[in-house]
């Protein structure tokens, strides 16, 4: 096995571990105060941005289903549209609604590298001729998504890099190490381009090594520029879980969990059973009014005395 | 001459004793006639003795007063207080009530700006780089890396995130968190869901919870005096009785009906809270209810116990301890009268407090429902028990939605509806319901008051919404016909009535404010008066053109 395949096993290893990591430190804090922004994508009856609260003696009627369909339909436009960006920052969604269709088309072109690598393990050809209509097809859309992402995000890449240097308020925002990620990104839309233009042409020395990842034996040769682009993205994967960059997983908290939450605090509910061992916990806030205090619940025990230091 | 150059986050720890910006009246955002002559100054200067007395190098105002520390060692002293603060609000024992939405907001900020447009303080400004929602947001993120995520001195400046922790830093940064609103628009135009309103409310905290610091508005005279006193204006329940004999007397004057208002009955079905500045300011809206749940038979009372009297909460917009504190009271007046449900009255901020921020910290018993008093309204004008005659609100009238019940709570369509029914002439503003723009006095501007922070709140933060009333008045701007705007919130009405002195809209184009409950009861067919202001609202006539042109029963949206 060759030092290129143990990298990428191992900064696929960190990748993973770094995602779920997050994932279960997210998951993990406590349940918040309530914080809703309205509309809810899910409310069903109310599209002016209406609540159950809308409702005299909500609390007589069931809770209120929400629409999955409608948190879906949002949420479709947001990814894949970039609905919000359109509609509020146009100038910017050029840019960047560019950079992330080069990057879904990455995502796709390794998912069939994936699945041309599987199809040859089964020893069926994967071809632009006499492969069969599935290897053609597995051949040309591959061929498809890796140069529609190597080209587009090249140039997107490019264009966000520059917008950020150029337009004065985000180059006073734009911190070193933002500039550098982008920077790394390019290079990997880069040398993927090189890859292709220079040295697999037809993605085939792509589909071999990842099926030498599978198959753990040794790989085919493959030219210097494409391991430059292998390792790059190994290194930029197992990088990407400790950045900002990973705000796409951001976005399932701070909709599904935060503005779109609208649970209320009913008694015997989830809310109430989770709540409870939060009041137990330590206060350690010092100003004078807290003075006294030692866990939330000493709170409401306190209702019926003044703060004892002002 | 505006001093506004450009300014970088890392700015907010240089020349502690300069301004980063003061904002100029050349520098605000231009208004439409018949405002458009107003010269106002920007923000006034402060004296030389708050000036050496007080921080207020971050924009020349002051909102918190915050004292200048006396020696080295003191200022030292106070940076290691806020960083202890700093790591309390980020762990789960002592910031468990906002952990989570506060680290997704730190950790995944791509700063595209998108929010700056939706900031009617940044926008009203003219653009002040230190009012982008995104300016305090990123100050607190690189002192978040460096000193919770741990980053090395050298990888902090490698990376660009060099700011110097010092007590300038510490001092423009507190001041700051009092440069929002809270409106959370930003938040709702942010395409990742970060919510630099939330950054800012968090801010508040730390500078509340570990280092006392605070407006006295808020805390002082504020939650401290309402858990002490009883009302954080002050009232005590002596005088809050002594005000409701006069109600009754107003309201017999008023409407010829001898009521008698429930104060402190047991078993009653409703326990009505209003905001104490209503009986202070207008005592008007708390009869106006009484008229309307009498009027429909209902089973209601007040309260005259200490904070029972006071819808208020102060505490949601800087302090999760003076939240629960509060909410726990209300919660525990209304068990003990044995009352079935909470109904907030005309106010914003409490029915956020009470309704949804403060509903995780009410348990067991204190678990009483509560809702807002506008769908209740509803139900009541729509069950046709009330005979309404809506000539009898034959002028312009719009609606202004406060953030905490739109935006923030859903609550959108049911004064809608009733202004359809009362009001023949209601007209919607662009933007309204969940995409409105704040009063300016939100997140506890409009009860403050002290030093030059007027100027600020109404000269800049209050700014966008009076462009807002001017433009969907334009129709009728002229002073001959009389507008109304209507705000279901007691700190919108006092906001509201400070930015109709301030830009002079009443000789200009003779708009007013009112609640929404005072219009119900002014449209009362079987009322001898007018409710509202009765010896000039007879006077008032429709344009009819005005009318006509307009399409009614309009659904809410952009």
């Amino acid at each position: 096995m060759e030092i290129v395949q143990i990298a990428t096993y191992i900064f696929g290893l960190v990748f993973a571990i770094g995602f779920m990591g997050k994932a279960i430190q997210y998951a993990r804090m406590p349940i918040h105060l309530r914080w809703e922004l309205y509309p809810l994508a899910g409310e069903r009856n109310r599209p002016w941005g209406g609540s159950y609260l809308e409702k005299a003696e909500w609390w007589t009627t069931p809770p209120e289903r929400k629409s999955l369909a409608g948190e879906l339909a949002f949420m479709g436009q947001e990814v894949f549209l970039f609905r919000e960006y359109f509609q509020r920052n146009r100038r910017l969604w050029t840019i960047v609604y560019p950079f992330h269709i080069a990057i879904f088309l990455f995502i796709l072109f390794f998912m069939l590298l994936i699945v041309g690598a599987l199809v040859l393990s089964a020893e069926i050809a994967v071809a632009g001729e006499g492969a069969g209509a599935g290897g053609e097809f597995l051949y040309y859309a591959t061929l498809v998504a890796g140069v529609g992402a190597f080209t587009l995000g090249t140039t997107a890449c490019t264009g966000l890099f520059l917008h950020k240097l150029t337009d004065p308020t985000m180059r006073t925002y734009a911190r070193r190490i933002e500039l550098f990620n982008i920077l790394l990104v390019l290079a990997i839309f880069l040398t993927g381009l090189c890859s292709w233009a220079l040295a697999d042409a037809t993605f085939t020395d792509a589909r071999e090594f990842v099926r030498s990842l599978f198959s753990y034996k040794e790989m085919a040769r493959i030219e210097a520029v494409s391991i430059a682009h292998i390792l790059l993205l190994g290194a930029f994967l197992a990088y990407l879980p400790f950045t900002n960059m990973m705000h796409f997983f951001a976005k399932f908290f701070t909709y599904h969990k935060v503005r779109w939450d609208d649970a209320p605090h009913l008694r015997g509910s989830y809310v109430e059973r989770r709540i409870e061992p939060l009041l137990e916990q330590t206060v350690t806030w010092s100003a004078p009014h807290i003075e006294g205090i030692k866990q939330w619940r000493d709170i409401a025990s306190q209702t019926n005395e003044p703060p004892r230091k002002e | 001459m505006s001093r506004t150059k450009a300014i970088r986050p890392s700015d907010i720890s240089k020349n502690p004793l300069d301004p980063l910006a003061i904002v100029t009246g050349q520098d605000l955002m231009p208004l439409p006639y018949p405002c458009d002559t107003l010269n106002h100054p920007g923000t006034g200067p402060l004296s030389d003795r708050q000036k050496e007395t007080y921080e207020c190098a971050l924009d020349g105002v002051v909102a918190v007063a915050i004292p200048k520390p006396r020696s080295p060692m003191e200022e030292e002293a106070l940076v290691q207080a806020f960083l202890r603060g700093l790591r309390k609000l980020f762990s789960k024992e002592d910031n468990w009530t906002f952990l989570q939405p506060l680290k997704l907001s730190m950790d995944y900020c791509v700063k595209c700006q998108t929010c700056s447009e939706a900031c009617p303080v940044f926008e009203a400004s003219g653009r002040q780089e230190i009012y982008r929602p995104t300016f305090r947001s990123e100050v607190f993120r690189r002192i978040y890396r460096r000193y919770i995520e741990g980053e090395s001195r050298l990888i902090s400046r490698l990376k660009g995130d060099g700011i110097d922790l010092n007590w300038a830093t510490i001092a423009r940064l507190c001041e700051s968190a009092y440069r929002c609103t809270l409106c959370r628009r930003c938040a709702q135009a942010c395409p990742l869901g970060i919510d630099n309103g939330l950054i800012a409310h968090e801010l508040r905290k730390l500078f509340s919870q570990e280092m006392g610091l605070a407006p006295k508005e808020l805390h002082t005279k504020g939650t401290v005096q309402q858990l002490t006193v009883g009302s954080s204006t002050g009232m005590k329940p002596k005088a809050f009785l002594n005000l409701i004999d006069f109600m009754e007397e107003d309201i017999a004057e008023k409407t010829g009906r001898k009521i008698k208002i429930p104060v402190d009955k047991k078993g009653a079905d409703i326990l009505l809270v209003h905001n104490a500045g209503e009986f202070v300011s207008w005592p008007e809206n708390p009869a106006a209810f009484a008229v309307i749940f009498e009027e429909a038979g209902l089973s209601w009372t007040l309260s005259s116990d200490l904070c029972g009297y006071d819808a208020v909460n102060y505490g949601v917009w800087y302090d999760d301890v003076q939240l629960a504190r509060i909410a726990y009271r209300h919660a525990k007046i209304a068990k003990e009268l044995g009352v079935r449900r909470i109904v907030v009255g005309e106010c914003g901020h409490a029915h956020k407090a009470l309704l949804v921020t403060a509903d995780r910290v009410l348990h067991g018993e204190l678990n009483i429902p509560r809702e807002s008093c506008l769908p209740l309204l509803e139900k009541i004008v729509s069950s046709g028990v009330l005979k309404l005659d809506p000539s009898r609100n034959a002028f312009p009238v719009t609606l202004h939605d406060p953030c905490n019940i739109v935006r923030l709570e859903g609550i959108v369509e049911p004064q809608r509806r009733i202004l359809r029914r009362i009001a023949p002439d209601f007209r919607e503003m662009n933007p309204h319901g969940v995409y409105n723009y704040c009063c300016g006095g939100g997140g506890g501007f409009a009860i403050m008051s002290g030093m030059n922070i007027s100027d600020w709140k109404l000269g800049i933060s209050g700014r966008m919404k009076v462009k807002q009333i001017l433009d969907t008045f334009k129709d009728c701007i002229g002073p001959q016909t009389r507008k109304y705007v209507c705000a279901p919130c007691s700190n919108c009405k006092g906001q509201l009535r400070d930015l109709i002195s301030y830009y002079e809209l009443e000789p200009r184009a003779n708009i007013h404010y009112t609640g929404l409950v005072d219009l119900i009861v002014n449209a009362m067919a079987d009322t001898p008066m007018r409710y509202l202001e009765p010896e000039e609202a007879v006077k008032d006539t429709v344009p009819e053109e005005a009318v006509a042109s307009r399409t009614k029963g309009q659904p809410t949206g952009l």
